[in-house]
C-alpha cells in the first residue's frame, strides 16, 4: 500500500514540557490507522499539529507529497476531520455550514453537498440549525464536512465520543467502507483498545508523546487467540516445572512458590498430569488463566501503560 | 484570492445572522430617520413660542409707558433740584457749574422723553422692537446726546463750522425722526448713510466698512425686515455676523474672546469672510431659519446613529476571534486549506465593510428621514477654500463625507477590538476595554481641554479622534446665527487639538502597530 501522509521526527514544546517527543510515522492509502494511547498521550497534539491548529516545532510532515511548511494549502487539501467534538456556527443550518466550508476548497459542487448528507443519513435535519441537533447529529454533520472536498485523508479525534452502539457501528461501517473501497487512508485516535480492534487494520501506540510501537491490528488478536495457559498448584513447584518442561508441547510462563503457570493445548496438558502424578507431585488446583486482548497487548508493549 | 474571497464571504455570512447586529442597524437607521422629525418638533414649538411672545403687544406698550413715566418724573426730580440750586447760598461760579450740569442732565431726559413719546406715537416699542425702526430709537438718542455735546461747545466757542455741524446733525435726526413715522426701510438707510458720513470720529477704513455693510443689509433684506418672522431673524443674524467678522477684521479684535487676533485668527476670519461674501454673491446664504434646522437635522442624524454604529462595530470587532475561540467554531477555518494571515484579513476586511455598510445606511436613513420632513431638494451647499481657490460642495455629499470621516475613529476603535479579541481571546475584555476607551476616552479629552498647553497632550490618542471639526473648518457658515460653541469647537486653531494631519498620520501609525501585533499573534499562536 502507498503511503500518503509521513510524520517524521516531529517534536513539540509547549511551555517547559515536551509534549511530543520525536515521533514518525506512516499513513497508507486504504487503511484504517488508529492511533491508541491514554489520555494525556499526545494523541490530540499530534493531530492537531496535522491540522495546522500547533506548529511543529521540529520535524517535517509531509501530506499527498506537500510539504505542511512550505506547501501548506496544498497539503491542507488532501486533509479532512474532526478534531474533539465538531464544533459549527450554532446560528447556521447544517447545510450553511456545509456550504460555507466547502467555498474554501476547490471542486466541491452543490451535488456533492447532497451525497455526503445522504451518506451521513442527515437528509430531514440538514437545514435545522446546529443549536438544535444532538452531539450524535453534529458528529454526522461533522463527518458530512469532513468529507465534502472528497479528502485523501480523514482524520477523526475520538470520533465515538457521544454515539450510541448503533451509531458507532455505523461509523464504523462508513469508514471501513471509505478505506476499503474508496483507498481513503483514515486515521482515529481512542483510549479504546477494544474499539480500536474492531476498526483499524494497524495502530500506533502512543505514551508520554513517544510512539511505542506501531503494529498490524492481526499481531494483537492472533495473540488473543492463541493456546490457553493454565495455572496449576502443586506441592513441589521446583520439581513440577523441570518434569513439565520436558513435556513436548508445554510451554512454561512462570513459576511461584504455589505452582506454576503453562502454555498448553488440552491434549497437552493432560499428559503433564499424568506425568505429575506419576512422579508423585500432588496437585492441588488447576485454573484456566483468562488471556484478554488487553494482555496480550500489555505483553506486545512491555507492560507498563495501563489502557483502560 | 479565491480563497480570500470565500473566507470573506463566510465572514460577513456570520456577521449578518448575528442578532444584536440587526438590532443595533435597526437602531441605527431609526436614530437616522427619527433625528430630524425630533428637530423639526423642536423648532416648531420654538416658533410658536417666539410668536405668542411677540404677538403680545399690550405689554410692550406698557412698558414704553412706565418708561415714558419714569423720564417724567425724572424730569420733575431734575427740576426741583434746580429749585434747589438757585435757592443755594454758595459763590456765583459754584452755582453756574451745578446748574450747567443739571440742566444738561435735564435736557438729555428731555430727549428721551421726546424720543419715547414719539415712538409710543408710532407704536415703535423700544427694548422690544428688533427692526430698523427700533434702531431708529438707538440711533435717535445717540444723536440728540451728540447735538448737546456740540451745542454746548458752540456756546463756549461759536464757530459757523459748529453751527453747521450741529444743523447736520438735527437733519439727520429728523430723518430717524421721520423713519419712525413712515416705517421706510429706504429712508433709514439714507438716514444712516448720511449719519456715517457725518461722523467725524470715524476713520476712512472705518466709514467704507460701514457703508458697505448697509449695502449688505440692503441687498439681505429689501424690506427691512419689519415685519418680524423666524426667517427674517435668520437674515438679521446672518447680518450681524457678516457685520461682527468685518468690524473685529478692522479693529484687529477677537470679538469672542475680546483680546487681539492672532494671525492665524486674522486668516481664518478672512477666510471665513471671503466665504460668507462668496455665499453672498452665489445666492447660497443659509438666509432661513429652516436651513439651521436642516443642517442640524443632519448633524443629529450622523452622530445619533453613529453612537450606535461604534457600540456596534466594537461589538463585533471585540468577539470575532475570541468567540470563535470559545465556541471551537475556529476548527473549520483552521482545518480547511487555507493559510491563517488570509483569515486574518477576511476577518478585518469584513468588519471595516460591515461598519462601512452601517454609515451607508445610516447617511441613506437619514436623507429619507430628512426628505419626508424637509423635502428632497437640496439644502444650502458647504463653501470652502482649497489652496486659494473657493469651490462648492453639495450638502448631501458633505453629509456624507461627513460620516465618512466619522468613520475614521470607528476604524480605529474596531482595530483596538480586534487586535484586543485576538490577544486576549477574552470577549467580555475585548468588548469592555474598547467600549471604555470610547467613552473615557471623550471624557479624558474634555479634561485635557482644562489642562494648560501642554506638547505632550497631543499624542493622546483620543485627542486626535473627530476630524470632522479639523477637516471642515467652515461648516459653521452653514447655518445662519453663528453658534458660539459652535464656533469653539470648529476652530481649527483650538490650542489642544494637532493639525488634521498629523493625526491621521498619528492615528494611521498606531492602527498599523495594533494591527501588526495582532496580525503576528493570529498567524503564530496555537489555538488550543
Amino acid at each position: 500500500m502507498e503511503s500518503i501522509m509521513r510524520i517524521q521526527n516531529v517534536s513539540k514544546t509547549i511551555g517547559r514540557k515536551k509534549i511530543i517527543d520525536n515521533i514518525s510515522f506512516e499513513l497508507r492509502q486504504g487503511e484504517v490507522f488508529g492511533f491508541l494511547g491514554p489520555n494525556g498521550a499526545g494523541k490530540t497534539t499530534t493531530i492537531k499539529m496535522i491540522m495546522g491548529f500547533f506548529s511543529v516545532d521540529e520535524g517535517d510532515i509531509i501530506i499527498d507529497g506537500f510539504d505542511h511548511r512550505k506547501k501548506y494549502e496544498s497539503a491542507m487539501a488532501a486533509l479532512g476531520g474532526i478534531v474533539e467534538n465538531p464544533e459549527m456556527y450554532q446560528d447556521l443550518s447544517g447545510r450553511v455550514n456545509l456550504e460555507m466550508y466547502a467555498r474554501l476548497h476547490d471542486g466541491v459542487t452543490p451535488g456533492r453537498i447532497d451525497e455526503v448528507v445522504r451518506l451521513v443519513g442527515m437528509e430531514d435535519r440538514i437545514n435545522d440549525k446546529i443549536k438544535r441537533y444532538s452531539l450524535g447529529m453534529k458528529q454526522r454533520v461533522g463527518l458530512a464536512q469532513a468529507l465534502l472536498h472528497r479528502p485523501k485523508i480523514l482524520i477523526l479525534d475520538e470520533p465515538t465520543n457521544g454515539l450510541d452502539p448503533a451509531g458507532i457501528r455505523e461509523l464504523r461501517d462508513i469508514l471501513k467502507k471509505l478505506a476499503h473501497e474508496e483507498n481513503v487512508a483514515v486515521m482515529v485516535s481512542s483510549h479504546l483498545l477494544s474499539e480500536m480492534q474492531m476498526m483499524c487494520d494497524r495502530v500506533a501506540i502512543i505514551n508520554n508523546g513517544r510512539i511505542l510501537k506501531v503494529l498490524l491490528m492481526d499481531e494483537i488478536s492472533n495473540q488473543g487467540n492463541r493456546t490457553p495457559s493454565y495455572f496449576l498448584t502443586v506441592s513441589d513447584p521446583a520439581g513440577a516445572t523441570k518434569i513439565t518442561a520436558s513435556v513436548e508441547g508445554a510451554e512454561i510462563v512462570r513459576t511461584d512458590e504455589v505452582g506454576f503457570e503453562v502454555r498448553a493445548a488440552e491434549d497437552i496438558l493432560q499428559k503433564i498430569i499424568f506425568d505429575l502424578l506419576s512422579k508423585k507431585i500432588v496437585i492441588t488446583g488447576i485454573s484456566q488463566m483468562k488471556v484478554s486482548l488487553e494482555d496480550a497487548f500489555l505483553e506486545i508493549t512491555g507492560g507498563g501503560m495501563h489502557i483502560a | 484570492m479565491r480563497k480570500l474571497k470565500a473566507l470573506f464571504y463566510n465572514e460577513i455570512i456570520k456577521i449578518r445572522l448575528k442578532p444584536s447586529v440587526i438590532v443595533f442597524l435597526v437602531l441605527t437607521m431609526f436614530a437616522g430617520m427619527l433625528a430630524p422629525v425630533g428637530v423639526r418638533l423642536i423648532a416648531m414649538f420654538t416658533a410658536s413660542a417666539m410668536t405668542y411672545y411677540q404677538s403680545d403687544s399690550t405689554i410692550m406698550e406698557e412698558d414704553t409707558k412706565n418708561s415714558i413715566a419714569g423720564f417724567q418724573k425724572e424730569i420733575d426730580d431734575i427740576t426741583a433740584r434746580i429749585a434747589s440750586i438757585e435757592a443755594m447760598d454758595v459763590s456765583p461760579e459754584e452755582k453756574d457749574m451745578m446748574l450747567a450740569a443739571a440742566n444738561y442732565e435735564l435736557g438729555s431726559a428731555q430727549d428721551r422723553l421726546d424720543i419715547y413719546s414719539l415712538a409710543l406715537e408710532n407704536k415703535v416699542y423700544p427694548g422690544y422692537d428688533g427692526t430698523f425702526a427700533g434702531e431708529s430709537i438707538a440711533k435717535l438718542t445717540m444723536l440728540r446726546m451728540t447735538i448737546r455735546d456740540a451745542e454746548a461747545v458752540y456756546e463756549a466757542k461759536p464757530s459757523d463750522n459748529k453751527r453747521d455741524e450741529i444743523d447736520l446733525l438735527k437733519s439727520i435726526s429728523q430723518d430717524y425722526e421721520a423713519v419712525l413715522k413712515t416705517k421706510d426701510f429706504h429712508a433709514f438707510l439714507d438716514a444712516e448713510n448720511r449719519r456715517i458720513d457725518a461722523d467725524s470720529s470715524l476713520t476712512v477704513r472705518e466709514k467704507e466698512t460701514q457703508l458697505e455693510l448697509l449695502a449688505i443689509r440692503l441687498a439681505l433684506m429689501p424690506d427691512g425686515n419689519i415685519t418680524p418672522s423666524q426667517d427674517g431673524d435668520a437674515r438679521m443674524q446672518a447680518y450681524y455676523d457678516i457685520a461682527d467678522k468685518m468690524l473685529s477684521l478692522d479693529s484687529g479684535v477677537n470679538s469672542y474672546t475680546g483680546s487681539p487676533m492672532t494671525l492665524k485668527e486674522r486668516q481664518f476670519a478672512e477666510s471665513e469672510l471671503r466665504i460668507m461674501n462668496y455665499r453672498l454673491d452665489n445666492s447660497c446664504y443659509p438666509l432661513r431659519m429652516d436651513d439651521s434646522d436642516r443642517l442640524s437635522a443632519f448633524n443629529t442624524s450622523i452622530s445619533f446613529g453613529m453612537f450606535f454604529v461604534t457600540i456596534m462595530m466594537i461589538i463585533i470587532a471585540g468577539g470575532t476571534v475570541s468567540h470563535e475561540i470559545s465556541t471551537g467554531s475556529i476548527k473549520s477555518l483552521i482545518i480547511a486549506p487555507v493559510k491563517r494571515y488570509k483569515i486574518w484579513i477576511a476577518k478585518l476586511c469584513s468588519l471595516v465593510v460591515t461598519g462601512l455598510v452601517a454609515v451607508l445606511l445610516l447617511y441613506l436613513a437619514s436623507i429619507l428621514g430628512h426628505g419626508f420632513v424637509y423635502g428632497f431638494n437640496s439644502t444650502v451647499p458647504y463653501v470652502y477654500i482649497a489652496g486659494d481657490a473657493i469651490s462648492m460642495m453639495p450638502a448631501y455629499v458633505f453629509v456624507l463625507l461627513k460620516a465618512l470621516i466619522a468613520y475614521v475613529d470607528v476604524l480605529f476603535l474596531i482595530c483596538f477590538a480586534f487586535m484586543c479579541s485576538i490577544i486576549s481571546r477574552n470577549t467580555a475584555l475585548s468588548v469592555a476595554l474598547p467600549l471604555g476607551a470610547f467613552f473615557g476616552g471623550s471624557i479624558a479629552k474634555q479634561a485635557c481641554m482644562m489642562l494648560p498647553n501642554m506638547e505632550m497632550l497631543k499624542f493622546m490618542p483620543f485627542n486626535n479622534l473627530d476630524l470632522t471639526g479639523r477637516l471642515f473648518p467652515y461648516a459653521g457658515l452653514m447655518s445662519s446665527g453663528y453658534d458660539f460653541t459652535m464656533e469653539m469647537m470648529q476652530t481649527p486653531f483650538n490650542y489642544q487639538t494637532p493639525p488634521a494631519i498629523f493625526s491621521l498620520i498619528y492615528l494611521g501609525v498606531l492602527a498599523f502597530t495594533m494591527l501588526f501585533i495582532s496580525f503576528d499573534s493570529f498567524t503564530r499562536r496555537d489555538i488550543r
